[in-house]
């Protein structure tokens, strides 16, 4: 053996020392988090056109496909409600795909400890899993419960618009599979694409979720009731169906 | 306009992710924060039980710092990436202030703590120890600040989005040092007298600031109200506080007046860190159960093993543990220093 445990040990000691310092020296001083990775010519959104959703889980399904989310965790899913007017016998459904909104100010970014969590220059929020450590502080911060923790990785996990796939030129798993053509993904920088003219056709009746968060979400919604902008706790009969509880060792 | 009825078909619950570990941690850092404050106090008053009283406050702020950090490692879901705080540092988020205030504050009580016990070798230090235990005491702050404010800048979870959260758990966990204070050195009834004084208070502090967050025309006042209203779990968490904090106020009340057996002090002690206990699990795991937007809670059953029960039940035998050994090495170091 050519190198001494006692070298190898200072040397590994050196070099470790020199690979913690590195993200210091790259980070200079900030005093807020800031967008990084991606193009800034693009501001990537999602507006989902109620009228056309069917309830079907298709984009449940194809997104755990897609992206490999553990048992009993989704980055996105269809809640459903059965609506009736006090005085009418007349029963209707809504149906409300939830994912992350990809916040313009979103709450989870500025919390994460480790800058694991962060904006792309298009507007996508992501997590670098292997920077995160897994407090479940963003967890917390997000107001849409797009957030848990992986327990196959156990570290933060969301919807990322499928980024990878959006790099690549293809659309995301739950857009692709989406049976009525509910869910439009698009740029809005682009002047002409179809989410800016859907956007601009509809303009008083798109809508948000819980906007006095003041997070600036860009998933908007098309046939969405105000009864259903805001937390519904108090106002609506628990569900009759949820998830079986799973124990993770 | 009709009365629409609403019936939630098909929701996912939220998983509940700060677990009963990160309750303990906030039990015993709050506890090792206000020791070091109340050392701090000691060391810079003179009377005739400051020494004593100094003794008493760092032997808790040690254990308890010890067995806080453990705790709250526990809580990360990957322990071993601790380094990345050090490796990434984010001044503008709460979290990461604790990565620079934990270490420091083991570190400075540890100091504090062995020159204090070893005064007798080490007299030339002794009045370095003011400046440590001020160097401690603004640690202290620190903890206090950052543990308070990270809970509590969370807009997504109304309950915990209160200037009162952090002055209750400060006020809250003061209360149980008190209390562990007084069981200790009831024997000294003139402390014991005075200690029951600032408890009355501090328990009064508590209710003050607690009412105000309720009754307050806030978004979490509002979540608070509506809780109880609903006859939710936290409901049943602020009937179990409030019946906990009017027997403490009146144990207090009376320890000013009357001098109480050992049992009695026992007891209130007992009942009191249960309070501080209950206040936490309170917020941090009731808060959890409420959802953001459905309508269904996500329901928490406490689990038997290292994420449930046994984090509590490990981590209060760890403090014991601690308790033991460390004043074991107490005794034996002063029999060795007095015998030359």
């Amino acid at each position: 053996m050519d190198i001494s445990k006692r070298q190898f040990l200072q040397q590994l000691g050196v070099v470790t020392a020199g690979a913690t310092l590195i993200p210091l020296a790259d980070a200079s001083l900030r005093l807020k988090p800031w967008r990084r990775e991606g193009s800034d010519t693009h501001r990537y959104a999602m507006l989902i056109d109620l009228r056309r959703c069917i309830g079907c889980q298709s984009c449940t399904v194809s997104c755990t496909i897609e992206n490999q989310t553990p048992q009993g965790a989704f980055r996105t899913t269809v809640s459903q409600y059965q609506v009736k007017l006090a005085d009418r016998n007349e029963v209707t459904n809504v149906l409300l795909p939830r994912l992350c909104n990809h916040c313009d100010d979103p709450p989870c970014v500025p919390v994460c400890p480790v800058q694991a969590t962060f904006q792309r220059k298009d507007g996508i929020v992501v997590i670098d899993n292997n920077r995160c450590v897994g407090c479940a502080y963003c967890v917390q911060a997000c107001p849409y419960d797009a957030r848990f923790i992986n327990h196959t990785t156990q570290t933060a996990d969301k919807c990322t618009f499928c980024a990878h796939r959006l790099e690549a030129g293809l659309l995301p798993a739950c857009v692709e599979s989406c049976v009525g053509g509910a869910r439009i993904i698009g740029d809005l920088q682009d002047p002409k694409s179809t989410i800016n003219t859907l956007l601009a056709a509809h303009r008083g009746e798109i809508k948000v979720l819980k906007p006095e968060n003041k997070t600036q979400p860009h998933v908007f919604y098309l046939g969405l009731d105000d009864a259903f902008i805001s937390p519904l706790q108090g106002r609506a009969q628990p569900a009759l169906w949820q998830e079986v509880e799973i124990c993770h060792a | 306009m009709s009365r629409l009825i609403i019936e939630e078909v098909v929701a996912l619950p939220q998983d509940i992710t700060w677990l009963p570990w990160a309750v303990q941690y906030f039990f015993f850092i709050g506890i090792a924060a206000c020791a070091a404050l109340l050392a701090c106090t000691a060391r810079w008053l003179t009377h005739q039980h400051s020494e004593r009283f100094e003794r008493v406050c760092l032997f808790i702020a040690l254990t308890c710092g010890v067995t806080a950090p453990l705790a709250l490692t526990a809580d990360l879901h990957q322990t071993a990436r601790f380094w990345h705080f050090y490796a990434w540092p984010t001044p503008w988020s709460w979290m990461p202030w604790g990565a620079l205030f934990l270490p420091l504050f083991t570190v400075c009580v540890g100091l504090w703590f062995v020159l204090f016990h070893l005064r007798v070798k080490t007299d030339r230090f002794t009045p370095l120890m003011r400046w440590l235990a001020l160097a401690t005491a603004l640690t202290a702050v620190g903890l206090l600040l950052y543990t308070g404010r990270e809970v509590s800048v969370v807009r997504a979870r109304p309950l915990w989005f209160s200037y009162g959260y952090p002055l209750v758990m400060f006020a809250s966990a003061m209360s149980a040092l008190l209390s562990f204070v007084s069981l200790v050195m009831h024997k000294q009834r003139d402390l014991v007298r005075m200690l029951a004084k600032v408890q009355v208070m501090t328990l009064l502090l508590l209710a003050a600031v607690t009412l105000a967050w309720f009754f307050g025309d806030t978004l979490s006042g509002h979540a608070l109200r509506q809780q109880w209203q609903l006859g939710t779990e936290i409901r049943l968490y602020m009937l179990a506080v409030t019946a906990l904090w009017g027997v403490a106020l009146a144990v207090a009340l009376g320890a000013t007046r009357y001098r109480f057996p050992l049992s009695v002090t026992l007891v209130s002690t007992l009942l009191i860190a249960t309070l501080c206990w209950t206040l936490r699990w309170a917020l941090l795991i009731g808060g959890q159960t409420v959802p953001k937007y459905n309508a269904l809670i996500n329901a928490y059953h406490l689990p038997m093993g290292t994420d449930g029960l046994l984090a509590i039940i490990g981590t209060f035998g760890l403090w014991f543990s601690l308790m033991i050994i460390v004043r074991e090495c107490v005794n034996w170091l002063s029999r060795r220093l007095q015998n030359g």
